[in-house]
């Protein structure tokens, strides 16, 4: 029954992917070059046009729906296994990795600074629909939508259970990743998710050298450590989380109450179980050291703060107007060179070399402002890590991580609870125990 | 596999993630770019054949006013929009008259009444032949770019490469028809202008000519609007037009020759009315380095006049 309508659903998922490509069309034809000349590769995929750009934000809203459908009321894990697969082909392959929630971020954040700057409504829905999905159901779009966790979740093979404290260390990476990315799309800099998206090379299949031996280690490290991007470096899953962490709704191992099989445990390949807790045995202790990380809070904020603001320097170099301005300082022979373009370009605007300094200075004022707020922002991360360790809650049952459960639905293909074969399944695991 | 191997496996890995980051984060890409793999080097296409050269300049006349921008000619005189000056010079040169304009201009043409007709980026101006103003036409909007006037059988025929679309006039003022070259029944492209070079002309036979200069052709289109022909191709070779946005300008001899210039690789030839070429007016070396393209007029004779906008002066070529 489920199989006859996932088969409708895909018919109709792919029908559509095929029928957007035959409504393509290209504004400006490209000039035909009958020459040797080797045309550059577009470092992004060409806009989509008219009704079409507004296809790729219907497809994810299906998909997302549909996710919700199979985490809530199907409980199929084969249901988000067959959507991520159309995601990372269609979101992935097919639309090149563009646009993306994940790099939506940038715009979003460069379209509130600058009020210039125009952010489609694409871009716009790309970032929200997930986020809002993730308020109310928790993350559906990272277990089906995102082509991203796709490709790293159908190479895992043989995941290995980290350490909490690296994993604890490791998950302040994707705070100090949106915190730079943020500070960097802000200032003009770049945007560096995009740019060091190890995936999207891979899906253009136009990656260059490095980006295809980062888009590899990751897969390599994702047989043994489940979605490794996911967990330590994506940016928006720091947001996704917030969300999925107060959602109305989440995706549950079991359909009724745990019986404690254990089962599930080691299902989870992202480490986002939570196992049963009883209560500590000194609370008074736990509450000393609850106030404590509580007040240090503040120091955290201070000290991130100072350190990443001191490197505002180093950090502004990033900048492309920061970089011309101290290479014409470093080398005023490079003036005389005709080649290079991006020194003729400046020279060729009108523009002159002190406008140039003052911009440059500007944009480290921007930065050292900036550091200020990215180091409060990992300092606060940081502080709150350390609080939360001290706050035990009494858990009877095992329960999703509900910030950290991307909503693949393995635990819930493990749980027995209301399966056929409940007793057998319960017998096999005591067997095995005993 | 063992644990411990995993292990190892994973920090080499991690470590090798990272580097990959951080390295490419922190390196200078002002000092990587020095060098352009992109850069078009255009130095082989500048090389023609002597014997395809079939003209020759014979006078060249300096110009004072600033951003000289079109040219046109009729019966013995040459006039020329500048940015903000209106001129009239005879073919030998002497001044009739020099006269500031509002501007910004972008087009002239003369009519068989001595009439000049001014595109001024978004509305037409109508000047006598002694440059006094007579009439200044409604705006036809803000996005407007007029970048050609041609005129025939009492109407004119202005191309806005804003819109791109060809603006049919009568000599009133009021708009008669526009039309973009689109064709719902057989799916026409339409006029595809991605720079402000799209140049009209009529043909001794009173036929309209436009340069569609994106797809790289020049189109015959009837008086209403509709696609009759073309002709044109995109390429390298002598006989094709190059780059993004080509024939950048053209004009039309007595025996219906187009005369084409090019932007980019700056080159003036004639082709015959079929489209095959006939000969080099003058090759791109003898322009300046970084030359824009040359707006082209011609006479009864037809000897060619080329506006040299980066040299500031009329270059006159007649056929050996």
């Amino acid at each position: 029954m489920l199989k006859g309508r996932l088969f409708k659903i895909s018919s109709v998922l792919f029908g559509l992917l095929v029928s957007i490509v035959t409504f393509a069309q290209q504004r400006f034809p490209r000039p035909d070059f009958e020459s040797d000349y080797k045309t550059p590769t577009l470092e992004i995929p060409e806009p989509r046009h008219g009704i079409l750009e507004y296809a790729d934000v219907l497809i994810l809203l299906i998909v997302l729906l549909l996710a919700t459908r199979f985490v809530l009321q199907k409980r199929s894990r084969k249901g988000i296994l067959y959507l991520s697969v159309f995601s990372l082909l269609y979101f992935g392959f097919y639309r090149n990795g563009c646009i993306c929630s994940i790099g939506a971020i940038q715009n979003v954040a460069l379209a509130i600074v600058d009020p210039s700057y125009a952010i489609s409504l694409t871009a716009l829905a790309f970032f929200m629909l997930p986020l809002l999905f993730a308020l109310f159901v928790g993350r559906v779009f990272c277990g089906a939508a995102c082509p991203l966790g796709a490709i790293q979740d159908l190479l895992i093979i043989k995941p290995i259970e980290l350490p909490v404290g690296i994993r604890k260390s490791l998950g302040l990476l994707p705070y100090l990743y949106l915190g730079l990315s943020l500070l960097f799309a802000c200032t003009q800099t770049d945007f560096i998710i995009c740019r060091y998206d190890p995936f999207v090379g891979i899906f253009r299949m136009d990656a260059k050298f490095n980006m295809l031996v980062l888009g590899g280690s990751f897969l390599i490290i994702g047989m043994f450590v489940g979605r490794p991007y996911c967990r330590f470096l994506c940016p928006y899953g720091v947001l996704l989380n917030w969300m999925s962490k107060v959602s109305k709704k989440h995706l549950t191992i079991t359909p009724s109450g745990c019986v404690d099989c254990r089962l599930c445990e080691r299902s989870c390949p992202v480490d986002a179980i939570k196992k049963p807790v009883a209560d500590p045995v000194s609370k008074k202790k736990d509450i000393n050291r609850f106030l404590i990380s509580s007040l240090l809070i503040p120091l955290w904020i201070l000290a991130g703060g100072y350190v990443v603001s001191s490197a505002h320097v180093y950090l502004s170099k990033a900048n492309r107007n920061v970089q011309l301005a101290e290479l014409l300082i470093s080398h005023p022979e490079i003036k005389n060179d005709p080649d290079h373009i991006d020194v003729q370009t400046f020279l060729t605007s009108g523009k002159t070399m002190q406008t140039l300094l003052g911009e440059a200075a500007q944009i480290r004022e921007q930065f050292r402002i900036g550091g200020w707020i990215l180091g409060a922002f990992l300092g606060l991360a940081f502080g709150l890590m350390f609080t939360r360790k001290t706050i035990y809650r009494n858990r009877t049952g095992y329960e999703p991580d509900k910030g950290n459960c991307v909503s693949c639905g393995r635990c819930m293909d493990y749980c027995p609870v209301g399966k056929p074969n409940f007793e057998e399944l319960i017998k096999t695991k005591i067997g095995t125990q005993s | 596999m063992s644990k411990i191997a995993i292990y190892i496996l994973l920090i080499v890995l991690g470590a090798l993630a990272a580097y990959i980051i951080l390295e490419d984060l922190i390196k200078n890409e002002m000092l990587i770019r020095a060098e352009n793999p992109y850069a078009f080097d255009l130095k082989e296409f500048e090389e023609v054949d002597p014997a395809l050269i079939k003209y020759h300049e014979t006078k060249r006349v300096k110009l004072d006013n600033p951003f000289p921008k079109a040219i046109d000619y009729h019966k013995g005189f040459l006039a020329m929009a500048f940015q903000n000056h209106l001129q009239v010079i005879d073919t030998s040169g002497r001044e009739i008259f020099n006269r500031k304009v509002p501007g910004p201009s972008t087009a002239i043409c003369i009519s068989e009444k001595k009439i000049i007709y001014l595109g001024c980026k978004t509305r037409l101006e109508v000047y006598d032949f002694w440059g006094d103003l007579l009439d200044t036409w409604q705006e036809i909007d803000t996005g407007a770019y007029i970048t050609s006037i041609a005129i025939v059988g009492g109407k004119l025929f202005v191309a806005n490469a804003g819109g791109p679309e060809i603006i049919r006039y009568d000599k009133q003022g009021e708009i008669e028809l526009k039309f973009d070259g689109k064709n719902q029944e057989s799916k026409d492209h339409g006029f595809v202008v991605p720079s402000p070079y799209f140049d009209v002309d009529i043909d001794p036979e009173d036929d309209l000519w436009i340069a569609n200069t994106g797809l790289q052709n020049i189109q015959n289109y009837t008086k209403s609007g509709s696609l009759r022909g073309y002709w044109g191709n995109s390429g390298y070779n002598a006989e094709d037009f190059t780059g993004c946005c080509n024939p950048a300008h053209f004009t039309i001899l007595s025996d219906g020759s187009f005369v084409t210039c090019e932007k980019g690789l700056v080159r003036i030839k004639v082709h015959k009315p079929s489209g095959k070429l006939d000969a080099f007016v003058a090759a791109p070396k003898d322009f300046a380095k970084n030359s824009g393209p040359l707006d082209l007029a011609s006479d009864e004779h037809d000897h060619i006049y080329a506006l040299d906008i980066t040299q500031k002066m009329v270059r006159k070529f007649e056929r050996k």
